[in-house]
């Protein structure tokens, strides 16, 4: 009976887990790398923050004991390391994205300037439709 | 015209009486050997209207006098010895045969005259003619010729042959041992009806009567030996010598004068055995002598065999009883009341030590053991009673009792009766067991008591139970206390959670339930203790992941304001900032490289 209840947290804590990797995966794919970041960091803490209780233990479910009892792992271990994954994966993509796009023609072009639109000089604007365009072009990462 | 009338009764009358004469060839007037007997001086002999009396022995002369008594009236007195004057006879009835004279004991054998029946038919009436020949075992008859005056029979016995002209009727003694008896001439056809006689023997069969198998120690063997002559002449002379090693006869040597052929004889035989501290088997043989009327003998033997009993026995009885219903607080409403009777038979003081073993879950009501020292007077029975109870309900049989006593330095033992007899014992039969999920825990930690009850019993029973919570520990979770029905052969679990507040080593009480069936009988049955070690909370620096939950901090938490749970460890925000930083961090250590990386490239082909 134990065992059982504790295969089907197991498996309920997967999924959870999983849907969360996809979500923020679709993000970073079809929208933009920094909203996928946005939902990464911000989702477990409105959780924490609205039900606290239910969050707090689910994220102290101990999940397993690796080493004869000596490493538990519980569901904050395998958030951290869902974390570490996906920053992972959202900086380097980002960080590639912009040495394939720009860095690698700076190195190419040592003298080549590089017009930016979307310099930070374009968003001082005191139009607050302008403001938001600007951000909305920041997220959506539009050149 | 009457007496014509009278005629054809007459004539029947002689046919249905002359069978009768015809039987007197049969019989012989013989000197009947009567017993013999070793008289002293002035003793008597009975014998059938005559006593024989010794008057005098004069052992210097070796003679005696002797005197004949008839019907008690004194007859004659006469002078014998053992030598030549050692025969007289009375009257043509009686005769005494001197034997020997010793000088205190007179051995005489006595006939008497009588007709009795000696010849057996041998060969039954068959027809002869002239020249035919009949050879029997000893003897041979030869029909010599039928005529005007009678048969020749020449009949050749014992060397001799013996010839003599017979007419219809006539009997020959040819020697005591044949006889011959020509029953008709029938001289038109020249044939002659002859048969042959022998002398009967009589025999001696023995059968035992009313005999036991076991007998007690101090009861008496009587039986019957019933003695048939189931030879074809008279027995005479009969005396029975009844021996027995393993006991005293009540009568060694008894007599009787004559016994019929087909006829049979009780004698009464009466036997107190020894006493053994053991059973034993006990023979009793049996002799009788006989005489026919020429005085040879004729034996029996027999040997009868019963077995005796122990001097001590020892019965053990069980008597199940029922208490009534106010007497039960405890245990079953069944017991048992055990009854031990102790004999002893001996003939002298015994002392015994009886043992009874109880089955294993029973209990002897008000006694320490059920061993007792008891000194048993001779014949006298002592009881032993007593009750026990069964402490949990089932099948029971009861073992048998031991006695042991010593004899003669010998130890010896016997068992009553095996009772194989089952006694079935209704009732409950609970058990209620207290465990907690860990007995070891902080201060703060929350731990699980079940309480698990099982009725094993074949009744329903309403149980309830109150668990007694100590002070150091907190309810948090569930209910201490029940009340409800366990069906028969089932078990229930209940489970709380309990919160330690201070450190120590305790010992969590006792469950104790309280059970009652349907007749209204209530027990009680306790679990054992259970042992819990409290520890002291460890610091913020220690903090470990211990079970199934992260422990953080305790200390700080309890009272904090913003706590929106009170059994919450960790605040909202504390758990949203330990996120946050954890995120932080990560996302620090990850970006370092490509942060690096794209300040190189930068700072390098700007």
């Amino acid at each position: 009976m134990v065992i059982l209840v504790e295969i089907l947290a197991f498996i309920v804590s997967a999924i959870l887990f999983a849907l969360f990797a996809i979500a923020v995966l679709f993000v970073l794919i079809n929208i933009s790398s920094r909203l996928a970041l946005i939902i990464l960091f911000f989702t477990p803490l409105i959780f924490i923050l609205v039900i606290p209780k239910t969050s707090i233990a689910f994220l102290a479910y101990q999940q397993m004991l690796l080493a004869n009892g000596l490493v538990p792992v519980n569901n904050f271990h395998i958030l951290l390391m869902l974390w570490s994954t996906l920053i992972g994966i959202i900086l380097y993509t980002e960080f590639l994205t912009w040495y394939l796009g720009k860095g690698k023609s700076m190195r190419k072009n040592k003298q080549n300037v590089i017009h930016d639109s979307n310099s930070p000089s374009h968003i001082r604007s005191t139009d607050v439709g302008d403001a938001i365009k600007a951000a909305r072009d920041i997220l959506l990462r539009r050149d | 015209m009457s007496a014509l009338k009278l005629l054809p009764i007459l004539f029947i009358l002689l046919i249905l009486t002359a069978p009768a004469s015809a039987s007197g060839i049969l019989e012989e007037n013989i000197w009947i050997f009567k017993g013999s007997y070793e008289l002293g001086a002035g003793e008597r002999a009975h014998l059938e209207g005559f006593t024989v009396k010794i008057h005098e022995i004069k052992a210097d002369e070796a003679h005696s006098t002797l005197l004949i008594y008839r019907s008690g009236i004194f007859k004659e007195a006469f002078l014998a010895d053992s030598g030549l004057n050692n025969e007289h006879t009375y009257n043509d009835e009686l005769k005494i045969d001197i034997v020997a004279i010793t000088p205190e004991k007179v051995s005489i054998e006595v006939y008497k005259q009588k007709s009795e029946l000696v010849w057996i038919t041998e060969i039954p009436r068959t027809a002869f003619k002239a020249g035919d020949t009949l050879t029997g075992k000893d003897y041979k008859l030869t029909v010599a010729g039928i005529g005007e005056d009678g048969t020749l029979i020449m009949v050749e016995h014992g060397g001799d042959i013996h010839q003599r002209n017979y007419q219809s009727g006539e009997y020959q003694k040819i020697s005591d041992d044949l006889m011959i008896n020509v029953l008709y001439l029938k001289r038109e056809t020249g044939e002659v009806f002859i048969e042959t006689l022998k002398p009967g023997s009589p025999g001696i069969k023995i059968d035992v009567a009313n005999l036991k198998t076991v007998y007690e120690p101090d009861e008496y063997i009587e039986y019957e030996l019933i003695l048939t002559n189931n030879g074809t002449i008279a027995l005479h002379g009969i005396i029975l010598n009844v021996e027995c090693e393993q006991g005293s006869v009540s009568q060694e040597k008894q007599q009787h004068s004559i016994l019929e052929p087909g006829k049979m004889k009780k004698f009464n035989i009466k036997v107190k055995p020894h006493n053994y501290p053991v059973g034993h088997n006990i023979s009793i043989r049996s002799n009788v002598l006989g005489y026919d009327y020429r005085g040879n003998e004729y034996r029996a033997l027999t040997a009868t065999e019963t077995s005796i009993g122990p001097y001590i026995s020892i019965k053990k009885e069980i008597i199940p009883m029922q208490r009534p219903s106010s007497e039960i607080e405890l245990g079953m409403k069944e017991y048992f009341k055990v009854k031990i009777t102790v004999n002893n038979k001996a003939d002298s003081q015994r002392a015994v030590t009886v043992t009874d073993e109880l089955p294993a879950s029973f209990i002897p009501d008000n006694l320490r053991d059920t061993e007792w020292a008891i000194l048993l007077e001779p014949g006298s029975t002592t009881t032993i009673e007593y009750s026990t109870s069964p402490t949990e309900p089932g099948k029971f049989t009861f073992l048998p009792a031991t006695v042991v006593w010593k004899d003669n330095g010998q130890t010896y033992a016997l068992e009553s009766e095996i009772n194989d007899r089952t006694f079935h014992v209704r009732g409950p039969d609970i058990q209620v067991e207290k465990e907690l999920s860990s007995s070891y825990m902080l201060v703060g930690d929350e731990i699980s008591i079940t309480v698990k009850i099982s009725n094993n019993g074949n009744r329903d029973l309403k149980v309830s139970f109150r668990d007694r919570i100590p002070h150091v520990l907190t309810l948090i979770e569930g209910d201490a206390e029940w009340e409800g029905t366990i069906e028969a052969v089932t078990t229930k679990e209940f489970s709380y959670v309990v919160r330690a507040e201070r450190t120590g080593e305790y010992y969590l009480p006792e469950t104790e339930i309280i059970y009652e069936d349907g007749n209204e009988r209530m027990g009680r049955v306790a679990s054992y203790e259970a042992f819990l070690y409290i520890d002291e909370a460890i610091s913020e620096e220690e903090a470990y992941i211990e079970g199934k939950r992260y422990v953080y901090d305790i200390e700080p938490f309890v009272s904090h304001p913003e706590t929106t749970d009170e059994n919450a460890q960790i605040t909202r925000i504390q758990a949203a900032g330990f996120l946050a930083s954890s995120f932080v961090v990560l996302f620090s250590l990850i970006a370092l490289v490509p942060v690096f990386a794209y300040l190189y490239i930068t700072r390098i082909y700007k």
